[in-house]
């Protein structure tokens, strides 16, 4: 009996003890199947903002350079990208600092904005929504401010062979973007590509505000051909631009030939009009060989503004000898010079009195219409994965009309060639070493001589 | 008769290290597709066998990624499970003024994953499109039990995803569907979860149901065989491929022969591809 008991006792105790054991160890199966469900949803949480982080995609550039220059005289100033102060031949600066945000908001919806941070200077150079059709996933729609459709515009700077676009491009699409709105097209199933742009026209790359009512238009279309055995693609398109703009102070017009027609008033339009071929030739020829050109003609205008300068002067005697308003007769180059002078009586010691007259002189530069042509030819070879050299030749006649009687440094016709070589230190880093040649042609008249302007540079880009 | 042992030691050492010198190994680097790491790592590894000068090196990183690196130079070849895209293209002629060299090596069927328990047996394209796509959240809508939808994806980086999201999906993936890198880590995913759906390449499917596919409602549903894939039934067929930035010479030559050639081909259907022809 005692046995039993002890034994029915001990049965008791091992089943309480298992029952105790298992009880904790489901507690301690709950206690951290809990904390799991709670990491869970911290990560859950932490999953949601890495996703919206990964929709904010930023990249940029640097490029830092030195520049060599040839100057004509102590007073030459370079006219490319800055302006040189006098009897400076040499220089390190920042060419580009650019930082591009792109932020994919839904998929096909994007915004983007790019500022550029050079020296001295803080500019915004893209900023734009980009929509992008989800159905037929051909069209594209921009609207802010963006590349004009050009192929060296759009061509990045980061990616450019030679430091600088052509004098032509440069002319006409002063700052490369426009504020307006853009349609593209790019079919998947065909290799072309449309482009249309209705914007304001104005935009010069330092002054964005809209000057007038009138809108211009451009448009592109450009067709890829692929020959994929024999390792060639050719992409081959055509141009336009369409628009017009509005006058300021002068109601002058400077022609072609040089001579001076009135608009009747200073506020009229008057239209700027082009058209442009272009061709890329990529041959998987020993690494690489690419032949880019592009030929642009057309009419283009230039904006007659106000060149305003002040003196002071004492005299004695009071204003009645000073013509209040004197405005000259129209020069030969459309321009004329409006003269006012405004006196204020100063007291001297000795209750004396003299009079200071303010002379403000304004030249108001006649508008200017010039049948323009230029093109461009683009020779880039690879060498090796890390190697290229390139070479460019282009051509920029501002004006059409007899180069002997070209009087102006704007109306200069210029050949340049550029040659680089490019060192692709890694994905990141290139060096570009090369020597910018402009040739300007010459005349029996103003324009005896090649204008020493040429250019030696080196550039170290970092880009990420 | 020490100091003859001594110039024998010397004259075997210079003759050693001057014929090294001339038995440089070439190294070919290969990045890209995680559909493609297995079979190019196999590739790597029995042609570096057959030829002791070569080093192939083969990572992953998704197909994205490997035609990044073939761009900035830092791959020989790219791998990827989808065609090259128009943006990718522009880049590559802009920096090497080349339209690039596409070798198709391999035939894959995008096999769409389920748990083995599932009832569901056959899928038509646009039902499999719509699940993606978050259109359909239970599998009642497809004749399945009464419960909710869990999706198993890639990362954007992947050939996969971009060609399962142009030729199936057609629109965005559902917000819920769930990224994972790697086809493995999404037969993993499917394993352990009844009511779940993946996709990947058909090498990876172990321990999973195929989901046969058929173009619609009238058609017949194929599961994804070597017969079905050869002869184009398999409706979700795509080619396998190897990107280089010009015509290959030299060693990257003579290892891309290889692997078109009944050798290389043969480690595909090993692996649990197709062969390209």
């Amino acid at each position: 009996m005692k046995k039993v008991l002890f034994v029915l006792s001990l049965l008791i105790a091992t089943q309480l003890f298992s029952q105790t054991r298992v009880d904790s160890l489901k507690e301690s199966i709950d206690d951290h199947k809990m904390r799991l469900d709670a990491f869970d949803e911290r990560m859950a949480t932490i999953v949601s903002d890495v996703e919206k982080l990964t929709k904010i995609k930023i990249s940029g550039y640097l490029q830092s350079q030195f520049d060599y220059y040839d100057q004509q005289s102590a007073n030459y100033l370079k006219t490319a990208n800055s302006i040189i102060p006098t009897g400076i031949t040499n220089s390190f600066y920042i060419r580009r600092a650019r930082l591009k945000a792109t932020y994919e908001a839904t998929d096909g919806v994007k915004f983007v904005l790019q500022p550029d941070f050079s020296t001295g200077n803080i500019a915004l150079k893209d900023a734009y929504v980009v929509i992008n059709d989800r159905w037929l996933k051909t069209f594209s729609l921009y609207a802010g401010q963006f590349n004009r459709p050009n192929y060296e515009v759009e061509y990045s700077s980061s990616s450019r062979e030679v430091f600088e676009r052509s004098k032509v491009v440069k002319a006409l699409y002063p700052g490369e973007r426009e504020i307006g709105a853009k349609l593209e097209a790019k079919p998947t199933q065909f290799p072309l590509k449309v482009q249309l742009a209705f914007i304001n026209g104005n935009f010069t790359g330092t002054e964005a505000k809209d000057a007038d009512n009138a809108k211009d238009f451009m448009a592109r279309a450009v067709y890829s051909l692929k020959f994929q055995q024999q390792g060639i693609g050719i992409d081959f398109g055509a141009n336009g631009y369409l628009g017009q703009i509005r006058t300021k102070d002068s109601k002058y017009i400077q022609k072609s030939d040089l001579k001076i027609d009135s608009l009747g008033y200073a506020g009229k339009h008057i239209p700027k009009s082009w058209i442009g071929a272009e061709m890329q030739i990529y041959w998987d020829f020993l690494g690489g060989l690419a032949l880019k050109g592009e030929f642009i003609a057309g009419k283009n205008t230039t904006i007659g503004t106000n060149q305003t300068s002040t003196i002071t002067t004492k005299i004695d005697t009071s204003l009645t000898n000073y013509p209040s308003k004197i405005i000259s007769s129209v020069a030969a180059d459309g321009s004329f010079t409006t003269t006012t002078n405004t006196s204020s009586k100063v007291t001297m010691p000795g209750n004396n009195h003299l009079y200071e007259i303010t002379t403000t002189k304004t030249v108001t530069k006649a508008n200017l219409i010039r049948n323009f042509s230029g093109y461009y030819i683009y020779l880039v070879k690879n060498i090796g994965k890390d190697h290229q050299l390139a070479a460019r030749w282009d051509n920029y006649t501002p004006n059409n009309f007899d180069k002997d009687k070209i009087t102006s440094y704007s109306d200069l016709t210029f050949n340049t060639l550029t040659v680089a070589w490019n060192y692709f230190y890694d994905e990141n880093i290139r060096i570009t070493i090369g020597y910018e040649m402009p040739m300007n042609k010459t005349n029996n008249t103003t324009f005896k001589k090649d204008v020493i302007d040429n250019t030696f540079s080196v550039r170290l880009q970092a880009k990420f | 008769m020490k100091r003859r042992n001594i110039y024998l030691a010397v004259a075997i050492l210079l003759f050693s290290v001057i014929s090294m010198s001339f038995m440089t190994t070439e190294k070919i680097t290969v990045k890209g597709s995680d559909t493609m790491v297995i079979l190019a790592q196999k590739w790597a590894e029995l042609y570096m066998k057959k030829n002791q000068g070569v080093s192939v090196q083969v990572t992953g990183g998704g197909s994205g990624v490997g035609i990044s690196a073939l761009i900035n130079g830092s791959t020989d070849i790219a791998n990827a499970s989808r065609t090259m895209k128009q943006s990718e293209l522009e880049k590559l002629k802009s920096r090497y003024g080349s339209l690039g060299v596409e070798i198709p090596c391999a035939k894959d069927g995008i096999t769409i994953f389920l748990h083995a328990t599932n009832p569901i047996n056959e899928l038509t394209l646009k039902q499999i499109g719509q699940i993606f796509s978050g259109k359909i959240t239970n599998w009642k809508e497809v004749g399945g039990s009464d419960t909710e939808i869990k999706l198993y994806g890639r990362e954007n980086s992947s050939g996969t995803y971009v060609f399962f999201k142009d030729n199936v999906v057609k629109t965005d993936y559902s917000p819920s569907c769930q990224t994972l890198p790697g086809t493995a880590a999404i037969v993993n995913a499917v394993k352990k979860d009844k009511y779940s759906i993946g996709y990947g390449g058909a090498a990876y499917a172990e321990g999973v149901k195929h989901c046969k596919v058929k173009k619609d409602d009238k058609s017949t549903a194929y599961e994804p065989s070597v017969e079905n894939i050869k002869t184009n039934n398999y409706p979700i067929t795509r080619y396998l491929y190897m990107y280089l930035r010009n015509k290959p010479t030299g060693a990257i030559k003579i290892y891309i022969d290889w692997i078109l050639s009944a050798e290389g081909q043969k480690v595909v259907t090993e692996v649990g591809y197709f062969p390209v022809k």
